[in-house]
């Protein structure tokens, strides 16, 4: 392996200092998980990496309140499973992770990295952006807003600036709405995901008042399905409007073939999982194991 | 993976041939090659590398055209080295020129695979490179012969 600086800086301030917004060979590190891997593909070969584990500990914290959490980006996904917070105030969450690769990775891994990461085929990103979650990202001048639904450019490609770091993610309650995430392996159950669909819908009994669904995995992107969410607004699923619906995720969404299925295999997924996941939220059935 | 796909150009049909079989002009079309070496006229060696986010994806390539039926096909053979871990990249290729009125249309299909430690996490993003790659290459080719020529 190619040699390089490690630093350690102990604020996340002084971390967004020591990254160079035009040099890709200085990254930011978390769990490491995911940048140790592309370290030793070859296709990342770093000058300088900035730790972040001695930031202030308040980044690595989960709080909760009526609003809904708050979870610093250097919360290890393992924590944020385990959390009593999060089980109550928003339980989709707790149950995604159970299935998102194995105890040792979810120990390490990091809530920022898994967002930062932008691998289409993360477990984290649909569910948060089902549930409409905001995080906080600061570069060298000062904060910003950003929600989860807009960091995603491209495989491996988020619309974060080189010197801007992931620092907390605010997520809603999920309150009445209710939600499911169907991650769907072609392997094991805690594979990586062939297709991954989240679907939060507040709803009057199965009348449709607002729904958020996302795709990732069979896309390059985490990808919210607008059109389906329009299809089923204000209407009262049936079998044949959940048909439909699978029809309409299909037709809006551009696939991608990968080691777990082609790009017609990905697409009958869709169909057949878009329905399970509107249906699921809807009778408390989340695919989850 | 195959990557299939076809345009028209502003030129006659054996003018195209000429500029795509002659590998210097070739060259300018694709985006990332590098360091391209003529072993004979029908081998050849080159750097080829392209750029993801903070990711680099570089291999070293040598190409052979295996069919050169002028003026209407060019089939090669590519094989690629990633520098610096295991794994191999190969692809075929396969390009036909046809008459079309005054223009020439082109038709092309690319069919590789990525092995190796690079395969799971390069595989997809070359895919979503060669839509980019694609739409370079045919609007490089176009403006070559905008003016009915080709550039010098
Ligand atoms: C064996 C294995 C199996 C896996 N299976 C699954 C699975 O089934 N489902 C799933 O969802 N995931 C899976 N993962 C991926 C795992 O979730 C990610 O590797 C992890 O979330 C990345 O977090 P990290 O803290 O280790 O990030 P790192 O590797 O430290 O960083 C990842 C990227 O994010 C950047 N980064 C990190 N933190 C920040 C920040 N705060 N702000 C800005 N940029 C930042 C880094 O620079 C880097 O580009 C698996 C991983 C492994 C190793």
């Amino acid at each position: 392996m190619i040699p390089f600086e490690l630093s350690e800086p102990t604020s996340l301030a002084a971390a967004v200092k020591l990254l160079n917004p035009d040099d890709p060979t200085i990254r930011p590190i978390a769990g490491g998980t995911a940048l140790m891997l592309m370290m030793k593909a070859g296709v990342f070969n770093p000058e300088k990496l900035i730790s972040l584990r001695k930031i202030e500990s308040k980044y690595s914290s989960i709080s909760a309140d009526a609003s809904g959490l708050k979870i610093g980006a250097m919360t290890a996904l393992g924590m944020l499973e385990r959390s009593a917070d999060v089980k109550k105030v928003t339980p989709l969450i707790s149950r995604t992770l159970r299935t998102l690769s194995n105890v040792r990775v979810r120990n390490v891994a990091t809530v920022g990295g898994a967002l930062a990461h932008g691998d289409p085929h993360m477990d984290l990103p649909p569910v948060l952006m089902a549930l409409g979650a905001v995080m906080t990202v600061v570069g060298p001048n000062g904060e910003r807003k950003l929600p989860v639904e807009e960091l995603f450019a491209g495989y491996y490609e988020t619309v974060l600036e080189k010197n801007e770091l992931i620092a907390e993610v605010h997520v809603p309650a999920q309150g009445t709405r209710k939600g499911a995430y169907f991650k769907v392996t072609t392997g094991s159950a805690d594979d990586w995901p062939a297709l991954g669909v989240a679907a939060v819908i507040e709803a009057d009994g199965k009348t449709v008042k607002n729904a958020r669904i996302v795709a990732s995995a069979a896309t390059d992107k985490a990808t919210r399905l607008k059109a389906t969410e329009a299809l089923i607004n204000g209407k009262t699923v049936t079998d044949a409007l959940l048909k439909e619906a699978g029809e309409a995720a299909v037709a809006e969404s551009e696939f991608i073939a990968d080691v777990r299925g082609s790009v017609p295999y990905k697409r009958e997924l869709m169909k057949v999982y878009v329905r399970r996941a509107i249906n699921g939220a809807l009778e408390g059935k989340d695919g989850l194991h | 993976m195959n990557v299939s796909g076809e345009f028209t150009v502003n030129a006659p049909r054996d003018v195209v041939y000429k500029t795509l079989r002659d590998a210097s002009s070739f060259v300018r079309f694709v985006d990332g090659v590098q360091d391209l070496k003529e072993i004979d006229p029908t081998h050849y060696e080159a750097v080829f590398e392209t750029r993801v986010a903070y990711l680099k994806f570089k291999f070293a390539v040598t190409v052979e055209v295996t069919r050169a039926d002028e003026p209407s096909e060019i089939e090669a053979k590519i094989e690629g080295t990633p520098l610096g871990v295991v794994g191999r990249l190969t692809a075929k290729s396969i390009t036909k020129l046809e008459d079309a009125g005054n223009e020439t249309k082109v038709t092309y299909s690319v069919e590789s695979t990525l092995a190796g430690k690079l395969g799971s996490i390069g595989q997809p993003v070359l895919r979503s490179k060669a839509k980019d790659m694609e739409k370079q290459f045919a609007a490089r080719l176009r403006a070559a012969f905008a003016e009915g020529k080709p550039e010098a």
